[in-house]
C-alpha cells in the first residue's frame, strides 16, 4: 500500500448527507427515511440494524438508486470518494470506464493524495448511473430464490455484467472469469451451465455473491444476505464473505435486523429506528455499552452466542406507523425511561460521553440540558425494561 | 348519531373502504358508470319507447330522422325500440347466465381447492378439458340437437361451456387459501368442511369471485349474441344478437343501411368495456403493482426522479 | 420429457371427452331433431352409411354401449358420415376441403395478433405512466369486448363495401384464378383472406397485449429485475431478457388456454365475409341441419385445438428451464 491511512484520519468512501426518502400513499406520505447522514470509511464494514421498517432496506436501495416510484428521495447527498484510477497495486480488474468524470486528474498519478472532492450519486446522469453500478457499487440481495433470473443459466448472469462492464473481455476470457468466481466463492466450475432452481438455498446465495464481485466493486451492499438461510448454511455464507472481504478489500454496508451478528463481523454500526438513525458506534462500543434504549432493546431481543445470559425481555410495543411519526423522540411511546421532554423535543445525534467520542447517539437521556444525573448503565436498562415488561404482563393478566 | 355509540362496526368500515377504494379507482368509477347507464336504458327505455319493438311500419328501410331517431329495418322496425328492448333482454340474460355459471365455477373450483388429492385431480382435469375445448361449436352442437329454441337452451349451453375459466382460477386461489390460520382453526374447531368452505373461504374470495363473473358476463353477452347471430336463438324474439342475425340475413350492409347493425355492436362493445373496466380496476386494487399512482407533486430534485423511474 | 408425457395424456383425455360428447349430446337430447331428418333420407344413401349415420345422430336403437363402439370404431376408420348439405359426399371430405383455409387464415392471423399484442405490451409498459397507459390501455380494453363478427360487419362495411379496398365475398377471385399452386390463385387467396385476417387480429390483439402488460408490470417489481438495474445492465437488456423473457410464459399460458375462445371468433368472421372455410361450413350445417357435418366439424376443431395447445406446451417447455430441466 503507498497510502496508509492513520488511525485516526478520515478517508471515507461513501458519504450520505441528511438523506430523506418519502413514499407517497393514497392515504398519506410514508416518511420511510429522514434526514439520516453518516460516513463509511473505505475497506470498512457498516452495519445498519433496526426492526422490519427502521427504513435500512430503504437506505440501501436510495444509495444504489434503485428506488422506484411511489418511492421519492426528498432530499440529501451521496458523496462517493472514488479510489485514484492507477495509484494503487491492489491488483484490482479496472476497465477504462469509470463514472466519476468529476475527479480531479491532477491526483490521479500522485501517491499519497486522496480524492479531494467527492461526486454526488444523485447527480449521475443515467449513463453515469449505469456505469457506476455493479463498477464500484454492488448489491447482495436479500431472497437469493428471488434475485436470480429463473430463465437464465448462472453463467449468464456472471457475464452479461462481464459483456456490460468490459467490452474489451471476449467470450472465452468472460467465460473463464465467470469459472474463476465461482470457484472463488466454492462452487463448481461446472455449475455455470446451472439455473437457479437446480441450486441450493445457499449456493444460491454464493452465486449472488459470485455475481457482486464480477467488476470487484469498492463497495458491497449486503440486505439481509443470510436470513432466508438455515443457521449452519448462515455461518459458512457469513465466513465466506468475511473471508472474501479480506482478501479483495471491499467495503461493506451490511444490513441485518440481528444486531449481535453486526456485534461480530461490523467495524461501525447504526441503529435505524422510525427512518433515523439513533445510534452510532463501534461494534466494542455497542458491546460494551448500547447508549440508546431502543439499541439496548434490540440488542437483547436475540441471544447472544458469547457474553453473560441476560432475560430477555424484548421491546413492548410495536414500530410506529411511518405516516404518522410519533413527535419528538419516534421511540418514545415504547421506551422505558421515557421522559417530559422526549415527546416534544426531537433529540438530534451527538457524542454521548467524551470517554467515546465516537459513539453517538439521540437521545435526551445524554443531554445535559434535560437530564443532569448520571448516564444509564446496562445494569438500569435491564431493570427498566424489566420492571415495563413485568407491567405489561400485569395489564395483560389484568385484561 | 344521536345514540352514543363506540366504533362503527368492522362490516361498515369496510364497506366505507370499499366504497373509497370504488370511488378512488378512475377505472372502477368509469365502467360502473357505463354499467349504470346500460341499467337505466334496460330498465326505463322501453317505457319511453312502449311500442312493439317487432310492429312492422310503412317506414322501410329510414336512415335516422327524427320519427325514427336509429332509423328503420327493411320491415319497418323502429331500430332504437329494438335496441332498447335488446338491451333489457341482453342484460337480463348476460347477468342471469353469467351468475348461474359462476355458481358452479364457485363450487367446483372451491371444492377441488379445498379437498386437493383425487378430487381435486379428477376436477382439474375436468376443469381444464372444458377449459380447451373450443367453446363455440360445442355450443353450436348443443344448441343444434336441441328440440326447442329459446333463452332457455341458450342458457344451458352458455352454463355448459362457460363455468370452466372461473372454476380454473378460484381452485388455484382456495389451493393457497385453505393453509390459512383461520381455516385450520376452523377445522380445529370442528366445522364441517361445506361449511368452511362457503363460509369461510367463500367470503375472502369475493373480489376473486366479482372479478370472474364480469368477466363471465362479458363472455355470456357475446357468445350469446353469437348463437343468436347464427340463428341459434329465438329468432323472433328481440335482442342485440337477433337485430344482427336480421340485418346479416336482410343483407343490410349491401344496403347500406349502417345504423341497423352498427348500434347492436357498438352497445355490446360499450356494455362489455364497462364491465372489463370495472374488472381491471378490482385487478388492481387486489394488486396494487399494476396500479399507476398518481404522479405526487415534484420534490426538488427532478432530475434523480427520472433516472430512479 | 415427464412433463410433455403428462400434457399429452391430457390431451387424450381431453380428446376423448370430446369424442364422447359428440356421441351423446345427440343420444341425450330431448326430442332429438335429427329422428324426423334420418326417415326423409331413407333410400337415398346407401345401408351402411344410412346405419353408420343413425349411430353418429342418435336415433338407432341398438344398445348404447354398443352404440358406442361402433361409433369409435367408425371414427377410428375415418368415418364421420355423410353430409347432407353435399349428399352423398363423406363429412370428412367436405371438411378436408374446408380446413385449409381456416388453418392458413387463423393461423397466420392467430401468429400475429399474439406477436404484436405481446410487443405492444411491452411497450405500453416500457412508457408507463405517460400517454400509453391513459390512452393505449382503455382503448384496448374496449377494443376487447367487440364481438369478432361485428368488427368484420363493420370493417367490410368501410374497407370493401364502401371504399372499396378488398374484395368482401369469397376465398379468392373465382373467376379468374384456378385453385391450385399457381402464383394467380395465391395472390389472389391472400387479397381476399387479408380483411379476415385484420378482423381478427385486432379482435384478439387487445386480449394478448392486456396480459402482457399485466405480466410485465408484476414481473417488473421482482428482485431479478431490480438486481438486473442494480448491474448496470442497458435498459433493453433489463427490459427483455429479465422482463419480458419471465413475463412472457404466463402469457403462453393464457395464449393456450383462450385458443377456443379466438377460433371460435374466427369462425363467426369467416361467415361474415363468406370464406370457405370451416365457419362457412358451420352456417350451411345449421342452415340444412346437417347434424354429422356440425359433429364432424366440432370433432376436427377441438383436434385443432389441442394441437395448438400442444404447440404451446413445446414453445413453454423451451422457455422455460424450469420445465425443461429439473432439480438435479
Amino acid at each position: 500500500m503507498t497510502f496508509v491511512a492513520p488511525a485516526t484520519a478520515s478517508n471515507p468512501l461513501l458519504e450520505i448527507k441528511n438523506m430523506s426518502v418519502d413514499y407517497y400513499a393514497a392515504n398519506g406520505t410514508v416518511h420511510a427515511l429522514t434526514d439520516v447522514s453518516i460516513t463509511l470509511e473505505r475497506g470498512q464494514i457498516l452495519g445498519l440494524a433496526g426492526e422490519s421498517g427502521s427504513g435500512k432496506s430503504t437506505l440501501a436501495y436510495a444509495i444504489t438508486r434503485l428506488l422506484r416510484p411511489p418511492a421519492e428521495i426528498t432530499g440529501g447527498q451521496l458523496l462517493y470518494f472514488p479510489r485514484p484510477r492507477d495509484g494503487e497495486n491492489s491488483g484490482r480488474l479496472r476497465g477504462s470506464s469509470r463514472a466519476n468524470a468529476r475527479v480531479t486528474s491532477s491526483g490521479m498519478h500522485t501517491e499519497n493524495v486522496e480524492p479531494a472532492e467527492g461526486v454526488d450519486i444523485l447527480e449521475f446522469s443515467p449513463a453515469e448511473l449505469r456505469e457506476f453500478r455493479w463498477d464500484e457499487l454492488s448489491i447482495v440481495f436479500q431472497s437469493a430464490m428471488n434475485a436470480l433470473n429463473p430463465v437464465l443459466n448462472i453463467g449468464t448472469q456472471i457475464t452479461d455484467v462481464l459483456r456490460t462492464h468490459r467490452p474489451e473481455m471476449g467470450a472465452d476470457a468472460r467465460r473463464k472469469r465467470a469459472i474463476d468466481l465461482l470457484r472463488l466463492v466454492g462452487i463448481a466450475p461446472d455449475r455455470i451451465k446451472s439455473y437457479p432452481h437446480q441450486l441450493s438455498g445457499g449456493m444460491r446465495q454464493r452465486a449472488i455473491i459470485a455475481i457482486a464481485l464480477a467488476l470487484t466493486p469498492e463497495l458491497i451492499i449486503m440486505d439481509e444476505p443470510t436470513t432466508a438461510l438455515d443457521v449452519v448454511v448462515q455461518r459458512e455464507i457469513l465466513r465466506e464473505i468475511m473471508q472474501l472481504r479480506h482478501r479483495l478489500n471491499f467495503s461493506v454496508i451490511f444490513i441485518t435486523h440481528d444486531l449481535s451478528l453486526l456485534l461480530e463481523i461490523a467495524d461501525k454500526i447504526a441503529i435505524m429506528y422510525a427512518g433515523r438513525i439513533v445510534e452510532t458506534a463501534t461494534r466494542t462500543e455497542l458491546h460494551q455499552q448500547p447508549r440508546h434504549p431502543y439499541s439496548y432493546g434490540l440488542l437483547n431481543s436475540f441471544p447472544t452466542l458469547h457474553g453473560p445470559r441476560r432475560r430477555m425481555t424484548g421491546i413492548p410495543g410495536s414500530p410506529p406507523d411511518l405516516r404518522d411519526i410519533p413527535p419528538g423522540c419516534a421511540f418514545h411511546p415504547r421506551c422505558p425511561f421515557a421522559f417530559e421532554p422526549c415527546n416534544t423535543v426531537l433529540p438530534v445525534l451527538c457524542t454521548s460521553t467524551p470517554e467515546t467520542p465516537g459513539q453517538q447517539v439521540a437521545c435526551h437521556l445524554y443531554d445535559q440540558r434535560f437530564n443532569s444525573e448520571g448516564l444509564p448503565t446496562n445494569a438500569d436498562f435491564a431493570k427498566k425494561y424489566e420492571s415495563a415488561y413485568e407491567t405489561g404482563q400485569g395489564t395483560r393478566k389484568a385484561v | 348519531m344521536l345514540v352514543p355509540t363506540t366504533t362503527p362496526s368492522t362490516t361498515m368500515l369496510r364497506l366505507r373502504d370499499t366504497w373509497r377504494l370504488v370511488t378512488l379507482n378512475r377505472k372502477v368509477s368509469f365502467g360502473l358508470a357505463i354499467l349504470a347507464f346500460f341499467v337505466l336504458l334496460a330498465i326505463f327505455g322501453p317505457m319511453f319507447f312502449p311500442g312493439d319493438p317487432n310492429a312492422f311500419s310503412p317506414d322501410i328501410l329510414q336512415p335516422p330522422s327524427t320519427a325514427h331517431w336509429l332509423g328503420t329495418t327493411q320491415t319497418g322496425q323502429d331500430v332504437l325500440t329494438q335496441l332498447l328492448w335488446g338491451t333489457r333482454f341482453s342484460l337480463i340474460m348476460g347477468f342471469a347466465i353469467g351468475i348461474s355459471t359462476m355458481i358452479i365455477s364457485v363450487i367446483i373450483g372451491l371444492v377441488a381447492g379445498y379437498f386437493g388429492g383425487l378430487i381435486d385431480e379428477v376436477l382439474s382435469l375436468f376443469t381444464n378439458v372444458f377449459l380447451v375445448l373450443p367453446t363455440l361449436p360445442l355450443a353450436i352442437l348443443l344448441a343444434a340437437f336441441a328440440a326447442y329454441r329459446g333463452p332457455l337452451t341458450i342458457a344451458i349451453v352458455l352454463i355448459v361451456t362457460g363455468w370452466s375459466w372461473g372454476a380454473r382460477v378460484l381452485r388455484a386461489q382456495t389451493l393457497s387459501m385453505r393453509n390459512r390460520d383461520y381455516v385450520d382453526a376452523a377445522k380445529a374447531s370442528g366445522e364441517n368442511s361445506l361449511h368452511i368452505i362457503f363460509f369461510e373461504i367463500l367470503p375472502n374470495e369475493i373480489s376473486i369471485v366479482a372479478a370472474e363473473l364480469l368477466g363471465t358476463v362479458i363472455y355470456v353477452i357475446l357468445a350469446e349474441t353469437g348463437l343468436e347471430f347464427l340463428g341459434l336463438g329465438d329468432i323472433t324474439s328481440t335482442s342485440w344478437g337477433t337485430m344482427l342475425y336480421w340485418a346479416g340475413n336482410n343483407d343490410a350492409l349491401m344496403l347500406g343501411a349502417w345504423w341497423w347493425f352498427l348500434p347492436p355492436g357498438l352497445c355490446i362493445a360499450l356494455l362489455g368495456a364497462g364491465l372489463a373496466f370495472i374488472n381491471f380496476g378490482i385487478d388492481e386494487i387486489a394488486n396494487p403493482r399494476l396500479r399507476t399512482e398518481p404522479k405526487p407533486k415534484l420534490a426538488k430534485r427532478n432530475k434523480n426522479r427520472e433516472v430512479a423511474a | 420429457m415427464r412433463h410433455l408425457l403428462r400434457r399429452i395424456g391430457f390431451y387424450l383425455v381431453a380428446l376423448w371427452v370430446s369424442v364422447t360428447l359428440n356421441f351423446l349430446i345427440p343420444h341425450l337430447s330431448p326430442g332429438n331433431p335429427a329422428q324426423a331428418l334420418m326417415s326423409r333420407l331413407k333410400g337415398k344413401v346407401s345401408p351402411q352409411a344410412q346405419h353408420a349415420l343413425e349411430i353418429s345422430l342418435g336415433v338407432n336403437h341398438d344398445p348404447l354401449w354398443s352404440q358406442y363402439l361402433q361409433y369409435i370404431n367408425n371414427l377410428l376408420h375415418g368415418n364421420l358420415g355423410v353430409s347432407i348439405t353435399y349428399l352423398p359426399t363423406p363429412v370428412s371430405q367436405v371438411i378436408g376441403q374446408d380446413l385449409p383455409w381456416t388453418l392458413v387464415l387463423v393461423g397466420v392471423a392467430l401468429v400475429i395478433s399474439f406477436v404484436v399484442g405481446t410487443v405492444l405490451g411491452i411497450i405500453v409498459v416500457w412508457w408507463r405512466g405517460s400517454f400509453s397507459d391513459v390512452v393505449f390501455t382503455p382503448f384496448f380494453t374496449f377494443l376487447s369486448a367487440i364481438p369478432y363478427f361485428w368488427l368484420a360487419l363493420v370493417l367490410l362495411y368501410i374497407l370493401g363495401s364502401q371504399l372499396n379496398w378488398f374484395p368482401i365475398h369469397g376465398g379468392y377471385d373465382t373467376d379468374n384464378t384456378v385453385p391450385g399452386f399457381n402464383l394467380d390463385f395465391i395472390l389472389s387467396a391472400a387479397q381476399y383472406a387479408i380483411l379476415p385476417a385484420i378482423t381478427i387480429v385486432i379482435g384478439s390483439i387487445a386480449a394478448w397485449m392486456l396480459g402482457m402488460r399485466n405480466a410485465m408490470v408484476t414481473t417488473l417489481s421482482e428482485d431479478y429485475v431490480m438486481m438486473a438495474e442494480a448491474k448496470g445492465l442497458p435498459s433493453w437488456r433489463v427490459m427483455f431478457t429479465y422482463g419480458a423473457r419471465n413475463a412472457i410464459l404466463p402469457n403462453i399460458t393464457a395464449f393456450a388456454l383462450s385458443l377456443g375462445f379466438v377460433v371460435s371468433g374466427s369462425l363467426l368472421t369467416e361467415i361474415v365475409f363468406s370464406y370457405p372455410g370451416i365457419g362457412f361450413a358451420i352456417l350451411q350445417a345449421v342452415d340444412n341441419l346437417d347434424y354429422a357435418l356440425l359433429q364432424g366439424i366440432f370433432l376436427v376443431i377441438t383436434v385443432a385445438v389441442l394441437g395448438a395447445n400442444f404447440l404451446a406446451d413445446l414453445l413453454y417447455v423451451v422457455l422455460d428451464p424450469r420445465v425443461r430441466i429439473g432439480r438435479s
